[in-house]
């Protein structure tokens, strides 16, 4: 059966077709959930795209935290009913709203960075697109500790570009099924694009989904203490 | 009644101020000042209507925590907030 | 008004009291002030190419779609391929942030506006010196990193890839920089939308409320530029986020079958789209100027017909359309009001609190008085043929050692140094049309989801040819823009052009201008190819003529050929080999041959078809050291290959150190790359093409010239960072 995957669609989100065609490629069945929409249910993941929701102003990230589906992803991640992932303005999304710990600030040389960037993901050589002004990822030293203590730093540069903090690429909340990250696994799938690596990260992510649904207990018990 | 807020949001001083140093670098470089110390941030200028000065100040603080800013990396400042006459 | 009215106004307004005459004539009566406003406008050169619409008409037009449209296109199987230009030379020299910005929120409207999704965005950016650290060259800096921040804010935030385009550098551009944009955006056939308007029909604005931002826009592009700071009150704010949410709104709009026409809002907004909808669809129009929603107070009815707000769009639509576009809009939290009818007729009536405010036959506004150029032929001075090459013509008598310092010098060049400063900030792999590496290659590719097709484009210029000869100079142009997507496999279809000058009321420059459009003109009969869109900028003083072409190729195979080599690859120069040893030819302009230049692109891509090319490039800049330094460099560093980013590419040949040899530009040369050297020159001797084998890329990390040796990585570093630290200092 083929997994079921919601893409947020908020204003100012440029990147929905892009990770439609990239997740039907991988397999999944992709469809777009507009940022009005209050309720998940029935997806075995939902995809916070990248882009620019609501043109970026005030800081990336902040105002896409007050869309109604918002609230509904912290719902789904609460009662535990699938897997969600932000990439880029995704990942900013989750760090506003409370999902991932730390916050992305602006890139240490103050620009925008577009560049096939080396990464280690989950242990190995990749290679994606980055494309970000305000992809520095920093937290607390109490937040870092944590991220370390959990192993939840699942993806990291090995040039650091933008000044992240312990290289930090993206963050894998591995208890309650939430992976952010900055770079763009949606442009390294389709074969033109000459990249390839974006798949692995969406295959990672269907075996994890696929540990869910075989085990449904090992998230639902307890309120999640970040929401 | 109405209010006039001015806020400003900066990055808190434990964290990089990229934009703040390249700006910092250039008084250097054209000899204006040698260690100006800069820090960058936004500033919010809007107006809310309540019913008495406590409820606008909580309405204030609502708009600060819940929209303007990211606790995790920023503070800000209330440089001003006081009634204006509606005209 | 009195006669000393009237005459100040003219004046201002930039009209000449031979066209107020025109215009009596053809309203038979005095036209009141805000009719004046109007024809103002809609004459001016921005909006009603005056002096220029006689010529452009004469370029070649077929194979083009839609020319005449907001833009017109190339088909490519059951799809048209919109491509367009637009300068925003004089708004990015007084804001250069926003008027970049808003040079590419004008240009993607113009490609939504045939209902096609903007794909790409490629840009020509032309400063003066940016050396040294004197006030001229701290603003050039400063003009650069705005143009290029600017850019890189609006295209990256409406999730339009920035693939390609140019950088370069020229004292000439020291007054004013140029900003040429252009966007390219796909359609399907049977759903293109023009302009025409139909009668008994609605007219529906969207997008930003109107304020006085831009206004007499048009008219200040189409006068010079004076050292006035307030013309900063001319500069128009671009607003990506509301741009990004008007594309998803038209294009949702556009799908209805209620929708007639549609029209983007840019050179004197309001008037000049709804009177060229009004004329293409013979038709009247009464608009009610109080139901246009306003950022500012107090706004007279001229200021909101001619204001250029950004982030706006009109539709033409039957009564069912007016309530699906406001519903749409409202979904992406976008203005929409009903602004106006359509009647059958052709006046252009305006009315402000039901009292007409003006009413003019629509002709009148969109058929402005057309002048022939009063041409004269420049005089030539010595000075002009000095500047020529990159490296410019020198004494052939250097050193080894001195050609070794100065390839350490032209890697560090802004004008030949790596782009990768400016390209880095462009978002260029969004909508994952991209290829990989476009910046490695001769064209920028994107993949055509729709045809399963390769489509590539370039922007090219060439001032300092066009200032020696701008015949030449336009013939060679097309040529370039051709050799750089026959090096990389593609076959050339069409251009849009871009004709950068200084006034064209001077003899002078008329004489450049009609030069160019004449060598365009020769050069694409040759090709056999089409313009099919374009624009021009005149007044740009003191810039050498600069026509940029933007070119569309299609790729002939089923990957590219990229501009690199890989270890083993001999290295061969084919076409002209045997130019310029002698130091004072350099001082006569080639002409690209266009019979051996048709020879190349067979041998080449006869060799692509077998399988026998590892790479090529055309040489240009730099001339033939320049080229196998450009493949020597894109061999190297990160994700020139797939494997081992730590290959360290290096080169062994043997050349003499003949300055010009070197560095000489001369049209129809290409450098190839091949593991089959035999039977490449089996063919190049069976087809008669000269050629010389340079050497073999090896993987000793040296650049090895026979008459000297040079560490590569030691070169390619600086090549890859002396942009940015030029920029940055």
């Amino acid at each position: 059966m083929k997994l079921k995957a919601a893409i947020i669609v908020f204003l100012g989100t440029n990147c929905d077709r892009d990770t439609k065609m990239a997740l039907e490629e991988c397999g999944f069945i992709a469809e777009f959930v507009f940022h009005t929409c209050t309720n998940l249910e029935g997806y075995d993941l939902v995809l916070l795209p990248g882009g620019f929701s609501f043109g970026d102003y005030i800081r990336a990230g902040r105002l896409a935290k007050l869309s109604p589906v918002t609230g509904a992803v912290k719902e789904y991640v609460k009662s535990g009913m699938g897997f969600v992932l932000g990439i880029c303005n995704g990942f900013q999304i989750l760090c506003e709203a409370g999902l991932l710990p730390g916050a992305l600030v602006e890139n240490a040389n103050t620009r925008f960075i577009s560049e096939d960037e080396p990464l280690v993901f989950n242990g190995r050589d990749i290679v994606l697109p980055i494309a970000h002004k305000e992809g520095r990822y920093w937290a607390c030293d109490a937040d870092l500790d944590m991220i370390k203590k959990n192993n939840m730093n699942i993806i990291t540069y090995k040039t650091n570009p933008n000044g992240s903090l312990d290289d930090i690429a993206g963050l894998y909340d591995s208890k309650h099924k939430i992976f952010g990250l900055m770079p763009h696994p949606e442009r390294a799938v389709l074969k033109h694009c000459g990249l390839s690596d974006g798949k692995k990260v969406f295959d990672f992510i269907k075996n994890e989904i696929i540990k869910i649904r075989k085990t449904p207990d090992v998230i639902s018990g307890g309120a999640y203490d970040r929401l | 009644m109405k209010f006039r807020a001015k806020v400003i949001v900066k990055l808190k001083d434990n964290i990089k101020d990229a934009k703040g140093e390249a700006v910092a670098a250039v008084l250097c470089r054209i000899g204006l000042e040698n260690s100006a110390n800069v820090r960058m941030g936004k500033f919010f200028e809007f107006e809310i209507t309540a019913f008495d000065k406590e409820a606008a100040d909580k309405k204030l603080l609502n708009i600060i925590n819940e929209v303007l800013v990211n606790p995790v990396v920023e503070t800000y400042e209330v440089l001003d907030f006081s009634g204006i006459n509606d005209l | 008004m009195t006669d000393y009215k009237i005459h100040k106004t003219l004046n201002r307004l930039g009209l000449t009291e031979f066209e107020y005459r025109e215009i009596v004539k053809k309203l038979s009566r005095e036209p009141n002030e805000l009719e004046l406003y109007l024809f103002s406008a809609m004459w001016s050169e921005h909006c009603g190419y005056k002096h220029s619409r006689k010529y452009l008409d004469s370029l070649p037009s077929k194979g083009a779609c839609f020319r005449g449209e907001n833009s017109g296109g190339i088909r490519v199987g059951r799809h048209i391929v919109f491509f367009k230009t637009e300068s925003h030379n004089h708004p990015s020299a007084v804001e250069p942030y926003q008027g970049a910005a808003t040079g590419i929120g004008g240009i993607l409207r113009d490609i939504l506006a045939m209902n096609a999704r903007p794909a790409v965005l490629l840009n020509a950016l032309k400063f003066g010196e940016i050396a040294g650290a004197g006030d001229i060259s701290r603003r050039n800096k400063y003009l650069l990193n705005g143009v290029v921040e600017g850019i890189s804010d609006y295209g990256n935030s409406t999730g339009v890839p920035t693939i390609g385009g140019e950088v370069d550098f020229n004292e000439c551009y020291n007054s004013v920089p140029l900003v040429n944009v252009m966007a390219v955006g796909v359609c399907h056939k049977d759903k293109v939308k023009t302009s025409a308007a139909k009668k008994d029909a609605y007219i529906v604005l969207i997008g930003s409320a109107t304020g006085r931002d831009g206004l007499f826009g048009a008219a200040f592009a189409s006068k010079e530029l004076e050292a006035d700071s307030n013309n900063r009150i001319s500069v128009q704010i671009g607003d990506p986020y509301t741009k990004k949410n008007l594309i998803e709104a038209t294009l949702e709009i556009l799908k209805s079958k209620n929708i007639y026409s549609c029209q983007d809002l840019g050179a004197a907004g309001l008037l000049s789209s709804t009177s060229e909808m009004a004329a293409k669809g013979n038709v009247a129009i009464d608009l009610y100027l109080d139901k246009v929603p306003l950022r500012e107070k107090n706004m007279l009815p001229y200021e909101i017909m001619l204001s250029e707000s950004q982030e706006r769009m009109v539709f033409c639509t039957n009564s069912k359309g007016v309530n699906e576009i406001f519903q749409i809009c409202r979904k992406y939290e976008i203005n929409s009001a009903l602004i106006g009818v359509t009647k059958p007729g052709n006046t252009y009536n305006l009315y402000y609190n039901d009292v007409l405010e003006a009413s003019v036959p629509v002709y009148a506004l969109t058929e402005p008085v057309l002048y022939d150029l009063n041409i004269k032929k420049p005089a030539k001075t010595k000075a002009d043929s000095e500047n020529l090459s990159l490296a410019g013509v020198q004494n052939n008598t250097l050193t080894p050692q001195e050609i070794k310092h100065y390839i350490f010098k032209m890697a560090a060049s802004p004008r030949f140094a790596s782009k990768k400063y400016v390209y880095r900030q462009y978002d260029n792999t969004v909508g994952v049309r991209t290829l990989k590496n476009p910046h490695r290659l001769g064209v920028s590719p994107l993949y055509l989801f729709e045809e399963d097709k390769v489509i590539g484009f370039s922007m090219d210029s060439n001032e300092r040819v066009c200032k020696i000869n701008p015949y030449i100079g336009a013939y060679n142009l097309v040529f370039e823009s051709a050799a750089n997507a026959v090096s990389s496999g593609f076959e050339p279809c069409g251009i849009t052009n871009c004709l950068n000058f200084a006034n064209p009321e001077n003899p002078e420059t008329a004489y450049q201008f009609v030069q160019t459009i004449n060598g365009f003109k020769d050069a694409l009969a040759a090709l056999k190819i089409p313009v099919v869109s374009g624009n021009v900028s005149f007044y740009n003083e003191g810039i050498f003529p600069t026509p940029v072409i933007g070119m569309m190729s299609i790729l002939k195979f089923k990957t590219p050929i990229y501009s690199m080599f890989a270890p083993g690859d001999n290295v061969f120069l084919i076409g002209k080999t045997d130019t310029h040893s002698d130091g004072n030819e350099g001082k006569t302009l080639n002409i690209t041959d266009f019979n051996l230049e048709t020879k190349l692109k067979k041998a080449i891509f006869h060799f692509k078809s077998h399988n026998i090319v590892s790479g090529a490039i055309d040489v240009s800049k730099g001339g033939v050291l320049g080229a196998l330094l450009i493949m020597l460099f894109n061999s190297r560093g990160r994700g020139a290959f797939s494997l081992g980013d730590s290959l360290n590419i290096g080169f062994k040949g043997i050349f003499k150190p003949d300055f010009n040899a070197l560095f000489f530009e001369t049209p129809d040369r290409y450098l190839i790359s091949t593991q089959s050297p035999e039977d490449i020159e089996k063919y190049l001797i069976k087809n008669n093409i000269a050629y010389k084998n340079l050497g073999i890329a090896d993987t000793t990390g040296v650049l090895d010239l026979g008459f000297a040796k040079i560490n590569a990585s030691e070169l390619t570093e600086i090549y890859e960072n002396s942009l940015e630290r030029k920029a940055l200092c």
